[in-house]
């Protein structure tokens, strides 16, 4: 047995060794401390599936995957792609609840390479009140790299995204069970630098509000 | 220059002394002379000693190898890149380096950072400088701003052309170099029945193949090999050319495919 899987071992014991200890001697304590540990471990739960989400999200940017020349790359709110772009296109995206306009375009920087060069089509899609909202969130951090993280300064924030549940509990749950908002509109993109990004690069911008 | 074939140390390649000391050998008894490093792969220092050691060996003197190296992307944001390539060159006790490259064309530190490369090159530190991991998009931004890389270094194989990067740089005599040549022998490539027929007409293996197209196309490929055996082999493509036809039938296998996507390591990009 390694050292680490013995702290571990030893760590559990003495944790059910103190539990059972409390019980008998403060037997009304027991339900509470059981809701906590049911708490605990739906928690759990959640987190590794919001991870799991969030990377398969990012697996399609990883060095050598496969996944390349998208016709669409859809960032930001909760939108269902399949009523926005037509079914025979190809596409990717990057969505978590409430991702505002300027944390959209930043992931945008970080990924429009998986873009088709010539017939590129960028989607942005966010809601009304996060029009202007250049807030990060631990699900964006996946998507930034790590200089970026750096300059932007939030380090911290990219220590927390391994506990997205813990930090964002609902918006997990959001993201989880794909809860897409409904009545998104077209309309014109409100920042200029977007619109210049994406002329530049040769891709399409569309961008959607709530 | 004319197209030649130059060693890599990337990711794929070998990190130890002992490792690169047998490649780097092996690729100079074959006659490769050029090699490329960057400050991420890690092996500078031990690169720079191999190739002393090796040139002693075979009685080679330093002008007789090019050494490449690069300013990561991390230094271009802290901003000393004269400290760095000091660094770099007292590392690898060296009086020069041949090219020196932009490993990333970060926008926000571009400018002041080719600034400065261009005054390395003025003083003598620096031979060549050159930019990787560019496009048309760039090299014509930068033609506009009067900035001219002597060198460019991008992902190029036959599921990559970059047919317009290369007709630009042939038009303004800036010498080509290709990453990822054999897209680390990719599936596509390695079972390809295109390169498998012009496997058996020229009687070579599809790496020669495909480094052959590269110079026939005046590229110079960046492979990496840490077996002695494939160096060898790749290094035997001298004595056939591929016909026009043939060149145009492995390009045609374009699929602009990126193993590395650029914006990824290059935000902005
Ligand atoms: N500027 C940049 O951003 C950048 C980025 C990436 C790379 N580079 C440079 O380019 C160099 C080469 O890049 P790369 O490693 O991607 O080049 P590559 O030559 O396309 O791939 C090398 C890999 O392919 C394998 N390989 C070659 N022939 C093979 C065959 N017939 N069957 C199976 N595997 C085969 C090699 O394995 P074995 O070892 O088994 O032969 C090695 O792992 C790097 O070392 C680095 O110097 C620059």
């Amino acid at each position: 047995m390694n050292k680490r899987r013995f702290v571990c071992v030893l760590a559990t014991v003495s944790a059910i060794a103190m539990i059972v200890g409390c019980f008998s001697l403060f037997p009304k304590l027991l339900p509470l401390v059981l809701t906590f540990f049911v708490l605990l471990g739906v928690l759990f739960i959640l987190n590794r599936t919001v991870l799991k989400k969030l990377y398969s999200q990012r697996d399609p940017f990883k060095i050598g995957g496969k996944v390349r020349n998208v016709d669409y790359l859809i960032i930001g709110d909760m939108i269902n792609p399949a009523t926005i772009i037509p079914a025979s296109k190809t596409f990717v995206q990057i969505k978590a609840p409430n991702r505002g306009l300027l944390v959209s375009f930043e992931i945008l920087r970080h990924t429009s390479s998986i873009l088709d060069e010539d017939n590129g089509n960028v989607i942005i899609a966010t809601t009304l009140k996060n029009k202007t909202d250049d807030k990060f969130s631990v699900f964006d951090i996946p998507f930034l790299y790590n200089l970026s993280i750096k300059k932007l300064g939030i380090e911290r924030l990219s220590k927390l995204s391994r506990y997205p549940a813990l930090i964002n509990p609902l918006s997990s749950i959001k993201l989880v069970l794909n809860l897409d908002k409904k009545n998104w509109k077209e309309t014109e993109c409100p920042n200029k630098e977007i619109s210049i990004f994406c002329t530049e690069r040769n891709f399409n911008l569309s961008y959607y509000e709530n | 220059m004319d197209e030649c074939l130059i060693f890599g140390t990337g990711a794929s390649a070998a990190k130890d002394y002992d490792g690169l000391k047998r490649v780097v050998s092996c690729a100079a008894t074959c006659g490769i002379r050029m090699f490329d490093t960057a400050p991420s792969y890690g092996v500078e220092e031990i690169l720079a000693k191999v190739i002393f050691d090796v040139s002693q060996e075979k009685g080679l003197s330093r002008e007789d190898f090019i050494i490449q190296t690069k300013i990561d992307a991390w230094q271009m944001v802290e901003g000393n890149v004269e400290k760095f390539v000091d660094c770099a060159l007292q590392k690898m006790k060296l009086q020069y380096i041949d090219n020196l490259l932009i490993h990333w064309p970060l926008p926000d530190f571009l400018d002041d950072t080719w600034n400065k490369m261009k005054l390395m090159k003025k003083s003598g530190k620096v031979r060549k400088i050159g930019i990787c991991n560019v496009r048309t998009r760039h090299l014509n931004l930068f033609d506009k701003r009067g900035v001219s890389p002597d060198i460019i270094q991008i992902e190029r194989n036959p599921l990559r052309t970059c047919e317009r990067e290369i007709e630009f740089c042939k038009q303004k005599g800036i010498e080509i170099q290709a990453y990822s040549p054999l897209c680390k022998m990719d599936r596509r490539l390695a079972d390809s029945s295109v390169i498998k027929k012009f496997s058996e007409k020229y009687n070579k293996n599809i790496g020669q193949i495909i480094l052959r197209w590269h110079l026939d196309t005046g590229v110079s490929p960046i492979f990496t090999s840490t077996k002695d055996y494939r160096i060898r082999e790749y290094m035997d493509l001298f004595d056939f050319a591929l016909s026009e036809d043939d060149v145009a039938a492995i390009s045609a296998l374009n699929i602009n495919y990126k193993y590395y996507l650029e914006s990824c390591l290059c935000p902005g990009f």
